[in-house]
């Protein structure tokens, strides 16, 4: 297992696609940062416009726009089909490295990209956003516990996305699969969330909260809404790691290698 | 004797239709094992079954001693490097960094490395990445990384496939020495079965997911030799008229009415000689097989 983490880390850090990544969502947020920075800038020299007061906090709910879930279905689908196309993931089996092993090495490789992809979002968020426009009424709590439900989050996405990769096993297919989930919970997330506010049902808002919260893709949208109920969505993304953790590894068994 | 790899009855189905049909073959320690056989016929599902990479539907195999189910199998599996379909190389890679990631995956010393590549004739390929590599560098980088975790038996699919003549020797004179400088097994398969005599100590026959026949390199010779098949009214006075007659010492009786004669023999002599002896001549038939032809002959021929 130690063994195969080195490999994947070693392909990891020696892929220009981790780094693109990582710049284009360090990239995401600095261009919502300085939009933020210059409304703000311009509500405050110009007369007869409302003052517009922002904080490092909501810059930080904002910052679950869904750019991490995009990034790491892109990075599971590079990283693990490009195993597969190399024929490294052939290999390693053909060299009884376990498949539970291989699967468990992909994740945690995973994982460690869309941390460090949400790590830039947040640096961000704290460093500039902290310094621009500071942390006003902000709670250390909500911040903290905030941040905290985000990194489960993206781990929850990396999990997800991982395992789909490793049983799609093809890398359009899976960029395909991937970026249409994405897209097709947070167009149901929104759609629910309009009907909930505009027919006033509890009905809808009942059936908005509950598919929000199952999916990491929907919990952002309840981040970025203020959302406080950080335990609950940290502890269904931690749900849905060992879900994969445990679900994927007996599917995995069973696949036919390409 | 020793077998690295045996397989009982290994089956396998996909969609109700047999690729793979109750194949029993048998790998010697120390041989090159061809394993002989049409595009489709099976030969690479087989070499999947073997390797793990797809999951059989009946049957089973024991590698190293170890059955396909018992625990150890994946250290068995420790024993084997492969090549199936295409070689594991990253196009992005050098040669070295190739082997690099191979070393991490099996948890390798990399200072095999430059001995490796040496041995694969790839030590001067420095920065060049493995995606401007002749189809024949990349076959023997495959090999190289096949070969990192100092396996005693190698599977190759098809390893030749697609080079050009250099490329072809280049890859037999390495399977070659491989296997009499480091005493690996080699289970190779191939549909060029003139490139395959050249190598192979036995040979598995598959057709139609089914193992026709596993036979040795000297028996395969020993029946591909030039010779002549008749059939007479009685074979128990044979010996006698070709040795006495004929002076022949090479034949074999097979039948009350079969029998082969080795080397050149004249004909009109032999028919003469039996004609003689109170022995009708029934049927000759002329016997000049090279491995192609002795595959057509037990496969059948159609398509």
């Amino acid at each position: 297992m130690k063994a195969l983490l080195r490999a994947d880390l070693y392909r990891l850090f020696r892929s220009k696609f981790f780094y693109i990544l990582l710049i284009v969502s360090f990239a995401l947020a600095l261009i919502t940062f300085l939009l933020y920075l210059a409304i703000s800038e311009i509500s405050e020299g110009e007369d007869g416009l409302m003052p517009f007061v922002m904080t490092a906090e909501q810059l930080q709910m904002l910052s679950f726009d869904g750019t991490i879930g995009y990034m790491a279905a892109i990075a599971a689908a590079i990283f693990v089909c490009g195993d597969y196309s190399g024929g490294g993931m052939r290999n390693k089996v053909v060299i009884g490295c376990g498949r539970r092993k291989i699967f468990y090495s992909k994740l945690i490789a995973v994982s460690f990209a869309s941390v460090c992809i949400y790590i830039a979002i947040q640096i961000v968020v704290f460093v500039l956003g902290g310094g621009a426009f500071g942390w006003e009424g902000a709670s250390a709590y909500h911040v903290i516990s905030r941040f905290i439900a985000g990194l489960f989050m993206s781990l929850a996405c990396a999990a997800i996305f991982t395992s789909v990769a490793l049983l799609v096993q093809k890398l359009s297919s899976s960029l395909i699969f991937g970026i249409v989930v994405i897209f097709a919970v947070t167009m149901i997330v929104s759609l629910l969330s309009v009907a909930a506010s505009m027919l006033d049902s509890a009905a809808f808002d009942w059936i908005y909260k509950i598919f929000a919260r199952l999916t990491p893709m929907g919990q952002n949208s309840l981040l970025m809404a203020g959302e406080d109920d950080y335990w609950v969505l940290t502890a269904i993304s931690a749900a849905w790691v060992l879900l994969a953790v445990f679900a994927v590894p007996v599917w995995f068994k069973k696949r036919d290698i390409k | 004797m020793e077998y690295v790899l045996t397989t009982q009855n290994l089956t396998k189905i996909y969609r109700h239709a047999a690729a793979v049909d109750r194949v029993s073959m048998h790998v010697r320690r120390g041989d090159i094992y061809g394993f002989v056989g049409r595009n489709g016929a099976g030969k690479t599902t087989v070499m999947r079954l073997i390797c793990g990479l797809a999951g059989k539907s009946g049957g089973s195999y024991t590698l190293f001693g170890k059955r396909d189910d018992a625990r150890g199998i994946d250290a068995a599996r420790r024993r084997v490097g492969a090549i199936i379909e295409a070689p594991s190389v990253f196009p992005e890679y050098t040669a070295r960094e190739n082997l690099q990631v191979q070393c991490a995956a099996l948890g390798a010393e990399e200072g095999n490395i430059t001995a490796l590549l040496e041995y694969v004739g790839l030590a001067e390929t420095g920065r060049k990445k493995a995606r401007n590599f002749s189809l024949g560098m990349r076959q023997r980088l495959g090999i190289a990384a096949a070969l990192v975790g100092s396996p005693d038996l190698l599977i190759l699919d098809e390893p030749t496939n697609g080079l050009d003549p250099q490329g072809i020797v280049e890859v037999r004179e390495l399977l070659l020495r491989l296997n009499r400088e480091k005493g690996i097994t080699v289970l190779i398969s191939s549909h060029i079965l003139g490139e395959l005599s050249k190598l192979a100590t036995a040979y598995g026959f598959i057709e139609k997911g089914a193992l026709v026949k596993e036979i040795s390199a000297r028996e395969l010779e020993d029946a591909c030799r030039k010779s002549v098949h008749i059939t007479v009214s009685e074979t128990e006075k044979l010996p006698y008229i070709f040795e006495r007659s004929l002076g022949l010492t090479e034949f074999k009786i097979l039948s009350a009415a079969e029998a082969d004669i080795y080397g050149d023999v004249k004909i009109g002599q032999l028919a003469l000689a039996l004609h003689a002896g109170g022995i009708e001549l029934l049927r000759v038939q002329e016997k000049d097989e090279d491995l192609e032809g002795y595959f057509i002959n037990l496969v059948g021929g159609e398509r």
